[in-house]
């Protein structure tokens, strides 16, 4: 896995996201829309695929920005911000929800008292 | 919720049904064309997809020119698919003044066979003189494309308007016979659809597949044609869609040429109610009635709890969705009605509302 950033694009129910290594910080951004109806063919390679991108490396940053998500997506993120902390425990996650948005809001702040051991900051846009 | 289970019962056998009642002034066309056109893209030929869609295009853009914009309530357009063939029903509403004009270009096109139709719609096309809504050729050609199997009346006796009714149906297939629209069970349809949904500002009734498409298709149309609709660019009752739907798609047993289950959209005046019907696995039923008696006892707090408890345990694949649901809605409850079949199976209806905030 050459390719840096290495992008697997947005389609019509999953969402974009960018994993990238940079000289003093290496992220992966999550955005869009998450309602896979075969969730596992979108987010068991996606597990596999940022382990393998930054293998030796830190993470430093994690953005969330889901416009819409379904509830499974939900519990497969929340696997996802597992992960990555259990690999880079310093790891600092963005969730970003819309204004006015209550349950994208209201699932950042299920992860934050899930995860109080994770740095989440949810951002407001 | 809807008068029991009824309406359902005359349409689950069709494979695609799509009913808009509404203000038509915002254009609903280019939603409703989305959802048909994605529908059908993957099953039929691209050319009878064309034909349909053209039609469809011609039949909406009427109700956009022709209705008198005075009682959305009375204007809608219904398309469904039997398997053999699609049809188009339109209605709407018409100033008195206008009817005379109307009705004796449908009597004109009514009297003429397809030769004289082809003839007519070459003159009007190459003719300088146009109506005042447009060049007139879309009826002509809704004409000659179906064979002159076109259905319609007036209903007067209102204040200044009168009711105008049209429909038609094409074969699936150009090269399978012409079949006749059943203008008794259409109309039977439609006054049960208008007698269950009288007093509601909008309805839209749905029945197909409940694919990711059809909800993007469906929330464009909340986006752009409902957007006076205080809740329609709310991203609660988007997220509330998505999970009922996919709620649909996921339980949902799939009837033998029919359709996955059906969606009912009601724009009242207190706010939008959202029914779902579906047929389910009795054991999937039974886990999921007792799941929705124990989220409508819970207070907030406990609806918290339990999403997060939910959340956390990665052996329970699903089960998310109806919690998201029940804390959107809270204080109010979900609806649930269900009749048990013979086959193992049940009938299933969900039914939420959402105030206007």
């Amino acid at each position: 896995m050459n390719k840096n950033p290495y992008i697997i694009e947005a389609k019509e129910d999953t969402p974009l996201v960018v994993l990238e290594k940079k000289a003093r910080e290496n992220s992966i951004l999550i955005q869009g829309v998450s309602m896979p109806e075969n969730l596992f063919e979108f987010y068991t390679p996606l597990f596999e695929t940022v382990l393998d991108f930054f293998k030796d490396d830190n993470i430093s940053n994690m953005e969330i920005n889901l416009e819409y998500m379904n509830s499974m997506s939900n519990k497969q993120i929340l696997k996802l911000i597992k992960t990555v902390h259990e690999k880079s425990p310093s790891v600092k996650v963005v969730w970003k929800h819309a204004k006015q948005d209550d349950l994208i809001k209201l699932k950042g702040e299920e992860i934050q008292s899930i995860f109080p051991e994770i740095q989440i900051v949810l951002v407001e846009y | 919720m809807i008068n029991e289970f009824k309406i359902v019962n005359d349409i689950k056998e069709l494979p695609f049904f799509l009913f808009y009642q509404g203000d038509y002034t915002l254009s609903p066309t280019e939603s409703i064309i989305k959802v048909v056109e994605k529908h059908f893209a993957p099953t039929i030929k691209i050319a009878n997809l064309k034909r349909l869609i053209y039609l469809l295009i011609e039949s909406l853009q009427n109700i956009e020119r022709y209705s008198a914009h005075v009682l959305s309530s009375e204007d809608f357009s219904l398309i469904y698919c039997d398997g053999k063939a699609f049809y188009i029903i339109t209605q709407n509403t018409i100033y008195n003044d206008k009817v005379k004009d109307l009705s004796n270009r449908l009597n004109a096109i009514a009297n003429k066979n397809q030769e004289e139709l082809e003839k007519t719609y070459i003159q009007v096309l190459s003719s300088e003189t146009k109506t005042e809504k447009g060049a007139g050729l879309g009826l002509i050609d809704i004409a000659r494309k179906t064979k002159n199997n076109l259905y319609y009346s007036f209903t007067t006796g209102l204040d200044s308007y009168s009711i105008f009714n049209m429909g038609f149906s094409i074969p699936m297939d150009k090269s399978m016979d012409e079949i006749t629209l059943d203008v008794i069970k259409t109309e039977s349809i439609v006054k049960e659809f208008k007698e269950n949904f009288k007093g509601n500002k909008s309805s839209l009734i749905y029945g197909g597949d409940f694919s990711t498409t059809f909800i993007k298709s469906l929330l464009d149309l909340l986006k752009t044609a409902k957007v006076n609709e205080l809740n329609s660019k709310n991203r609660k009752t988007h997220h509330l869609l998505i999970e009922m739907i996919q709620n649909v798609k996921k339980h949902g047993v799939e009837i033998e040429n029919g359709s996955r289950g059906q969606l009912f959209l009601e724009w009242k005046e207190s706010g939008l109610h959202i029914t779902t019907y579906n047929l389910i696995e009795n054991e999937q039923s039974n886990r999921l009635i007792k799941k929705i008696e124990t989220l409508n006892e819970a207070d907030e707090e406990s609806l918290k709890i339990i999403s997060k408890d939910n959340l956390q345990d990665f052996n329970q694949q699903g089960g998310l969705g109806l919690i998201d649901v029940a804390t959107l809605i809270f204080p109010r409850k979900i609806e649930v009605k269900t009749i048990k079949k013979p086959n193992l199976v049940s009938e299933l209806m969900l039914s939420i509302h959402v105030n206007y905030e």
